[in-house]
């Protein structure tokens, strides 16, 4: 029997409201119950401990954002959904490590993430670009551009913090920054979709 | 650096960060419904913030996960979960910790998802695909040309923010200049300027349908040019005839070719042409011109539907309309000259037409 069911004396639609409301025990035991199937996955296939929690707190983040939609949806079990979506990371990084034999151990149920949830896919995508062109721009562009549009920080604040000799120069090279990301960003995401 | 293009940024983020006064924002929403250019840039523009923000809502999501894993013991059991209303949680100081971390958290996430939402639903509003080349050109303080004189010698003051620009050319040597409509329609003051000229202009009549405005040059410096080079072409013009337009969707003039692609314009409008041009926001109001020299029509706006597909108002119309509005003042006979330019080759051509050829600069003073 699947581990989720053990959750049966809390149904997952009150999951999914306690984890909507940021219910931190819920989260937690949550993150406990689920995480068992993910480890035997692992390091029955090629992984270690370190690599089964690196690929499990992925998997719930990814579940996490899901639930904290206000359309979410699910009609698979939430350890299902939890267990194909880190299956389907770990066996991307043992492809691209050449780690992969080609077979699966495991006796755990799945679904085909590529299938079922393709808006996943595709926000892994765009948020792998974002990652990787962020990590390309380096320094400092890449905190002047988090400065500014996430901690909304005042392009005076910029300027003092970056040291530019004044607000106009501190918005160019904003900009600058800006262009080169978004010119990475674009030429790369047409090809994703 | 593009620089119009980093002003555009700005005004996109001021927009979005609700820092536009209403007037601005009016204009902002208006502009997004008319030019579609501007409205795909601004799409862009969305479509990469949000991308941004889903990468930081995940990192602040992936601290507070972090902290899970430290519970996890060595030997993994499946542990059964407790019916939260079995046990009392209200003194658990550690359910308080959680609750406290996880609140300041998803208040963070769900600011950002309602801005997500928001940004979405900006991204998929309904807009016209006619798109109308207008440069959105922002006045910048350290970039504000101080004073623009009129030549008689009053100043006019400088006026701040939005402004657009096109172009425009002169359609008579007595300083009949033509544009786009929607170039001029809301403007205070509209100036013309090149290498050569800049000039002061006042509305003689414009027309939203066919899209063209025609001014008069009114400084006192103005003599009037010599007689203008380039013929005016009252028959339609051929399928594939090749074409060619001088303009400033840059600040410097630009030269584009292509051919007429179709006899009629957007949504099979008769009164434009529709040709293949590399044209962009500030093209708007330039000339049309064929291979002789002649004008054929004005650029008028942008299917950004299609690629490489521009508009362009016929000449006939632009000569019909002023007949109609003043026969006395501008009937056809006026606009009929010797064509200069035909036998020239293109770049003599392109060399004699730039004098006529000017960036629209327009002024609004309601920001």
């Amino acid at each position: 029997m699947e581990p989720e069911k053990q959750l049966g004396k809390i149904s997952e639609s009150d999951i999914i409201q306690a984890v909507k409301a940021g219910d931190g025990v819920v989260l937690q035991r949550l993150y406990k119950q689920c995480y068992p199937s993910i480890h035997h996955l692992i390091l029955n296939n090629n992984g270690s401990d370190d690599e089964a929690k690196d690929v499990f707190q992925e998997a719930f983040i990814i579940f996490y954002e899901k639930a904290l939609l206000p359309d979410f949806e699910l009609k698979c079990a939430i350890g299902t959904y939890i267990y194909s979506v880190a299956r389907r990371l770990w066996l991307k990084k043992l492809m691209e490590k050449n780690r992969f034999s080609g077979v699966v151990d495991e006796d755990h149920d799945f679904v085909s993430i590529e299938d079922q949830f393709p808006e996943m896919v595709a926000k892994e995508k765009r948020l792998d670009l974002m990652k990787t062109g962020l990590e390309n721009l380096g320094e400092p562009c890449s905190t002047i551009l988090k400065d500014f549009y996430i901690e909304k920080m005042s392009m005076e604040n910029i300027t003092e913090k970056f040291g530019y000799t004044n607000a106009d120069n501190a918005k160019t090279q904003k900009y600058k920054c800006l262009q080169r990301l978004k010119k990475y960003f674009f030429a790369n995401y047409k090809e994703e979709l | 650096m593009n620089y119009s293009d980093s002003i555009q940024t700005a005004f996109f983020d001021r927009y979005l960060n609700g820092t536009l006064s209403e007037s601005e924002t009016l204009l902002f929403e208006q502009r997004l419904n008319e030019d579609v250019y501007f409205k795909r840039n601004f799409n862009e523009h969305v479509t990469f913030l949000s991308t941004f923000q889903e990468l930081a809502e995940r990192e602040s999501i992936r601290k507070q996960v972090a902290g899970f894993h430290e519970n996890i013991s060595t030997n993994i059991s499946n542990e059964t979960f407790i019916n939260p209303k079995k046990v009392s949680l209200l003194n658990n100081s550690r359910f308080k910790i959680l609750m406290a971390a996880a609140s300041v958290a998803i208040i963070t996430v769900l600011t950002t998802v309602f801005t997500l939402n928001y940004m979405g639903m900006l991204a998929k509003k309904q807009q016209s695909a006619y798109m109308a080349l207008r440069k959105d050109v922002e006045r910048i303080k350290h970039s504000q040309k101080a004073i623009i004189n009129d030549l008689n010698g009053s100043k006019i003051e400088p006026v701040t923010p939005v402004t657009f620009s096109g172009t425009g050319f002169a359609f008579s040597a007595d300083g009949l200049i033509i544009t786009s409509y929607h170039v001029v329609s809301d403007a205070d003051s509209v100036f013309i300027e090149n290498d050569k000229f800049k000039f002061k202009l006042e509305e003689v009549a414009k027309d939203k349908t066919l899209d063209i405005a025609i001014l008069k040059i009114v400084d006192s410096s103005f003599t009037g040019f010599s007689e203008l080079p380039f013929g005016i072409k009252k028959q339609s013009a051929e399928l594939g005839e090749k074409v060619y337009t001088l303009g400033f969707p840059r600040d410097e003039i630009v030269y584009g070719e292509g051919t007429v692609s179709s006899g009629s314009g957007y949504e099979g409008d008769t009164s434009s042409y529709q040709v293949s041009l590399p044209v962009n926001p500030g093209n708007s109001g330039g000339p049309l011109m064929d291979e002789q020299g002649n004008l054929l029509g004005v650029i008028s706006g942008k299917n950004s539907d299609v690629e490489g597909a521009a508009f362009a108002t016929k000449s006939k119309l632009i000569l019909d309309y002023l007949a109609k509005w003043d026969p006395n003042e501008f009937p056809s006979s006026k606009f009929q000259r010797k064509n200069s330019l035909k036998s020239l080759k293109r770049t003599e051509q392109l060399k004699k037409m730039k004098d006529y050829i000017f960036v629209v600069k327009v002024y609004n003073n309601k920001i």
